[in-house]
């Protein structure tokens, strides 16, 4: 139980599976990142000060009592939201350098999302929403990727479908298709599996972890669940806008025993 | 609330225009108390606002002076057709323009509504008196010398030397008027001996009634006396008319106006309940029943409704007074209005505008109220709701119905006919939108692809969020629909009535040139026909005369020609009967839809009265014909008309060149010969035909500010529909900016959403509106408009400006979309 142990020394983090740590591993990573929102008495600051990094081909839960600053956190590294002070680097760029523009073509070619709900465009069809980020660029999918990601995700028959007849399970993993089919450096997700039935949930973690073994896709995940953290390499947990530990191999056990000490 | 503004300004300015020129009467009529005149002439060609009375003679004044109580009286003449000359000769007034009076200046101030500005009253013969607005328009001072030409005579000399105001007004609405010696006047407009009226004043202490009774009781039979007070009534109520015509046309157009704002507001209900779906569910949830939400749904329409209203009506106001400056402008002359909002136009313009609004929104309260309390908890769907067969079922009777009604309004010819082709049309329309969503997906699917191959992925989501909603879509078009409509239907029907109109008289008319006065200058004297006989170049000339007869007690227009050679100048487009016995004696011609109103056949004897001279006469139907732009109505011999129409008027005269003479040397003697009468104009048939499409034009280019109006309305719909979707839609737009859309990406796809409703409402409009034109045209072939012609010229710059329209009426929603914040958009509250 040696990892449970690692806390705020990101450098000390001994990820499984992946090379030893070197920079060019690190896909994005936050240094001193604060948020405020707000002014005044109002003020609230949802990133107190956070650094963390993310590897390569490395899945990482989020986890944290409601409040915390997960999404802000997220939103943050994925360059929908800027900083009150601190830096955010994906790859080697640093975001707020960027024009709008450059971050939206950012985002566009080197991030993925999967949102809790609400993630395709209603009037496209199932294959029309996986190819939309790569038909927005005005670049044709590579056949193969396509393919393998739509058998992958089992969504064969399902191509032709409109968001509207699909069930959400389903849905969930056309988002994820549509994540993982440009080949983003990373992909984000808020909590994806939260509006799922456990069988679709734990179906959708599944693919999930695939694509990080076997198509070597690095992944970010906000959960509430345990049992979805335990899927991951590794959880950092938030309180209050500050990491307060993070963990390596979890366990759902471990996990849950730790939330207890963090009282949600 | 632009429906409401346009009905408001509509009644206020009507309202202004008309208090002002009841004050015009009210307070400028002096001291008169009886006007003593001959008996109306129906539709006898006398005078100014008020109906046509036969003259009266010269000796009548004496008579009525004579009279105990009288204090004074004067004789009056009063005429339109003296037309002021610039200095180079020509009309100031090239014709159509407000009306130019001759009349005479009144001696004693107690009578005259004329007070001198400048100068003196007209003493000698070549005097005239020129009223003040006139004079300033022109330029025109004391001792200057002026050149009239006065119920199309010569030209003539005359030196200002005066100027006049009418009251305190420095004109009389706009028209010219010249003042003259009384016996100038009476010369000039061929009533020597006679008087138009004769002006009477009251003795201190005698009323107009009183003084009326005394008058009359010594009058002759042919004429009648009536107090100033009644005078001024039919004077204002012949303004009123008018100004009803006014207030009619532009209240149609205002509730058209309210009949497109209808469509837009419950499209704006539509998407705010959809919007609220959740909300409304909750509330449905937690025990509201049906009918609660219904009312708050409606009761939030109430107070939208009145909100927007009162501010039409103010709104309304300020348009008013720009439709009055674009009124005078034009160059009309208008009296200074007092513009007031009467407490009757707040009331009409709050109260309709707000029952539109209530009951535009009780199809989205109904849908609203039908929320399943289930929706609260499930994701907002976005299945397109599929027509029901009842719906197509009813938008096919409507449909039907409407076009039995425009069919019915054609063809019934009854005093209904407009009524029931205004329904029908409306009919018409409430059915084809209705019907409409079934053709926004087709038609958006297929304009979509090249806007999908020009414009990848934006343009393909463009297209399939123009689609997505095919009833928002459609009645957002539907906005559009109705003034294009209108306008293509307008403009069939002119180009149609422009291409019958030319081969009509290409085939009727063998003159080689004629001759006519423009609208409202009076008519042509028969010197200048005599003038025009004498010139060499010229094998045949001849006039044609004009006048009114009574058939049946109602006034119809009658036009004389020379039996012995009018054919050699038209032919007759002969229907039945004999086009040579127009020199039988007591024969009379019609046409083809006089025929047909009254069912009479060639050789049926019917009774004529000549007002003029007071005859009846039983004349023989000996010839009909199809209308053209030159016959119409009935047609009599000149010999019977001489004995008839004691006062001539000449409408047209009409010349053959000698054969060798070219077309331009008969041209130029023919100008050579006119230089003496500059209010008339020669034509060839050319420029004949020009001039007949001249006012066809005319009607277009009005058409066209009715076609920018309606667009802008339009356009404003499409920018309601648009900015409300993409609230509705924030969520998709954030995901797709999430995913990588960028600003300018997101622009150009609700940009061709926009030109693709826009197109949409222009396909379907232009194509009822063909319809519809067509349809009209045919139904009044026999009027002679029996060419169909559609304008393809005009109807792709109706294509240029739809596309225009959409990405106006884009680019604020446009904006909105870029600017969407991107978290608020996902966020999962
Ligand atoms: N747009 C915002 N404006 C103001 N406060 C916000 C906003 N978004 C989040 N917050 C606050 O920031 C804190 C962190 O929020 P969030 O990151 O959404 O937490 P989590 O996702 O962990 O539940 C909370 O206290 C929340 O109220
Ligand atoms: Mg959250």
């Amino acid at each position: 139980m040696s990892d449970d142990t690692e806390t705020l020394t990101p450098t000390t983090v001994e990820p499984r599976a992946s090379p030893p740590g070197t920079a060019v591993d690190v896909v994005a990573r936050a240094v001193d990142a604060v948020k405020v929102y707000g002014k005044g008495d109002a003020a609230v600051t949802a990133l107190d000060s956070i650094s963390v990094f993310f590897r390569r081909q490395q899945f990482t839960a989020i986890m944290g009592p409601s409040g915390s600053g997960k999404s802000t956190l997220l939103h943050c590294l994925a360059g929908l939201d800027s900083l009150t002070s601190g830096k955010i680097v994906i790859g080697s760029t640093e975001l707020d350098t960027l024009s709008e523009k450059e971050l939206t073509l950012l985002r566009r070619e080197k991030i993925g999302f999967i949102f809790q709900s609400y993630n395709l465009v209603p009037t496209l069809t199932a294959a029309d929403n996986i190819v939309l980020p790569l038909a927005i660029a005005g670049r044709k999918p590579d056949p193969a990727a396509f393919d393998q990601v739509v058998t992958t995700m089992r969504l064969g028959d399902r191509l032709t479908h409109r968001p509207g007849e699909l069930s959400g399970g389903q849905q969930q993993r056309v988002a994820a298709a549509r994540a993982l089919v440009s080949k983003p450096d990373i992909i984000f997700a808020d909590e994806p599996t939260g509006n799922l039935d456990s069988r679709s949930g734990a179906e959708l973690l599944g693919f999930l972890r695939s694509a990080v073994d076997d198509a070597h896709q690095t992944i970010v995940m906000v959960t509430h669940d345990p049992g979805a953290a335990a899927r991951a390499d590794r959880v950092v947990f938030l309180a209050d806008g500050k990491v307060v530990r993070e963990m390596s191999d979890p366990t759902t056990d471990a996990i849950l025993e730790y939330m207890k000490t963090l009282g949600s | 609330m632009l429906g409401v503004a346009f009905v408001s300004a509509t009644l206020t300015l009507s309202n202004g225009l008309q208090t002002t020129f009841d004050n015009i009467f009210n307070t400028t009529s002096t001291g008169v108390a009886v006007v003593v005149r001959g008996h109306v002439e129906a539709g006898g060609a006398n005078g100014g606002f008020s109906d046509a009375h036969r003259p009266v003679p010269t000796s009548l004044l004496a008579t009525v002076q004579r009279v105990s109580g009288v204090a004074t009286a004067e004789g009056i003449v009063f005429r339109d057709g003296a037309a002021l000359l610039d200095p180079s000769g020509k009309p100031y007034e090239s014709g159509g323009g407000p009306p130019q009076f001759a009349t005479n200046w009144i001696v004693d101030s107690r009578l005259s509504p004329y007070r001198i500005r400048a100068g003196a009253p007209p003493t000698n013969a070549d005097d005239v008196v020129i009223d003040a607005a006139t004079a300033a328009a022109h330029h025109i001072t004391v001792g200057q010398q002026v050149q009239y030409v006065i119920n199309g005579g010569a030209k003539q000399t005359f030196v200002v030397s005066g100027l006049a105001g009418y009251g305190s007004a420095d004109s009389l609405a706009g028209a010219t008027i010249s003042l003259f010696r009384i016996d100038v006047v009476q010369q000039d407009m061929g009533l020597v001996g006679e008087y138009d009226q004769i002006d009477a004043a009251a003795a201190p202490g005698l009323s107009q009634t009183e003084l009326r009774d005394r008058i009359a009781s010594g009058l002759p039979g042919y004429a009648e006396a009536a107090t100033e007070a009644t005078v001024i009534g039919q004077q204002v109520s012949g303004i009123d008319s008018f100004f009803s015509i006014l207030r009619t046309i532009l209240l149609i157009f205002a509730l058209i106006a309210l009949f497109v704002g209808s469509y837009i507001i419950i499209n704006t209900f539509s998407i705010l309940i959809a919007q609220r779906t959740r909300e409304l569910a909750l509330l449905r949830a937690l025990g509201a029943s049906r009918g609660q939400v219904f009312r708050m749904v409606l009761t939030e329409a109430l107070i939208t409704g009145v909100i927007a209203s009162a501010v039409g009506v103010f709104v309304g106001l300020g348009l008013a007074h720009l439709l009055y400056s674009a009124l005078s402008s034009l160059g009309s002359g208008l009296p200074k209005a007092d513009l007031v909002l009467q407490g009757s136009t707040v009331l009409i313009g709050i109260v309709l505008g707000t029952v539109i609004t209530v009951v535009a929104s009780a199809l989205p309260a109904r849908k609203a109220s039908r929320v399943a309390p289930v929706e609260a908890i499930r994701e907002a769907g976005d299945a397109a709701q599929p027509l029901g067969t009842r719906r197509i079922l009813l938008g096919v009777g409507v449909t039907i119905l409407g076009a039995i009604g425009i069919a019915l309004g054609l063809f019934a010819g009854t005093s209904v006919a407009f009524q029931l082709l205004g329904i029908g049309a409306l009919l018409l329309y409430l059915g084809i939108s209705s019907l409409a969503p079934l053709a926004v997906v087709p038609i958006a699917g297929v304009l979509g692809v090249p806007i999908e191959k020009l414009r990848g992925t934006p343009g393909k989501l463009a297209r399939v969020n123009a689609m997505r909603a095919p009833r928002r879509a459609a009645s957002t078009a539907a906005a559009l629909m109705i003034g294009v409509s209108l306008v293509v239907g307008i403009a069939v029907m002119t180009e149609s009535a422009k291409a019958s109109t030319s081969v009509a008289l290409q085939q009727a008319v063998k003159a080689d040139y004629m001759v006519f006065a423009s609208a409202g200058q009076g008519t042509i004297s028969p010197a200048a026909t005599a003038a025009l006989a004498k010139d060499p170049h010229f094998s045949n000339v001849d006039d044609l005369k004009s006048g009114t007869i009574l058939i049946h007690g109602s006034s119809a227009s009658v036009f004389a020609a020379n039996p012995a050679d009018y054919q050699d100048f038209f032919t007759l487009d002969v229907a039945s009967g004999d086009p040579n016995s127009l020199a039988n004696p007591d024969t009379i011609f019609l046409d083809e839809t006089e025929a047909s109103n009254h069912s009479w056949r060639v050789g049926d004897t019917i009774n004529v009265t000549f007002p003029q001279s007071g005859t009846a006469v039983r004349e023989r139907i000996g010839c009909i014909f199809n209308p053209n732009a030159i016959t119409t109505g009935y047609m009599i011999s000149s010999q019977q008309y001489a004995k008839f129409f004691p006062e001539p008027q000449t409408f047209i005269i009409l010349l053959r060149a000698v054969p060798g003479v070219t077309h331009n040397a008969g041209m130029t003697a023919l100008h050579q010969d006119l230089a003496a009468f500059p209010t008339l104009k020669a034509y060839d048939s050319a420029s004949f035909l020009a001039l007949q499409s001249q006012s066809l034009d005319q009607l277009t280019s009005a058409v066209d500010v009715f076609l920018v109006m309606a667009i802008v309305i339009a356009a404003l719909g499409i920018v309601n529909t648009l900015a409300l979707s993409i609230i509705e839609r924030a969520r998709e737009l954030g995901l797709l900016r999430a995913i990588g859309l960028t600003r300018s990406q997101t622009r150009t796809m609700v940009r061709w959403e926009s030109v693709l409703i826009a197109f949409l409402g222009l396909i379907l409009r232009v194509v009822v509106g063909i319809a519809l034109g067509i349809a009209v045209v045919r139904a009044l072939a026999f009027t002679g408009l029996g060419h169909v012609s559609v304008p393809f010229v005009s109807l792709l710059w109706y294509a240029v400006g739809a596309l225009i329209i959409g990405l106006l009426a884009a680019i604020l929603p446009a904006r909105r979309a870029a600017r969407l914040n991107v978290l608020e958009a996902i966020s999962t509250e």
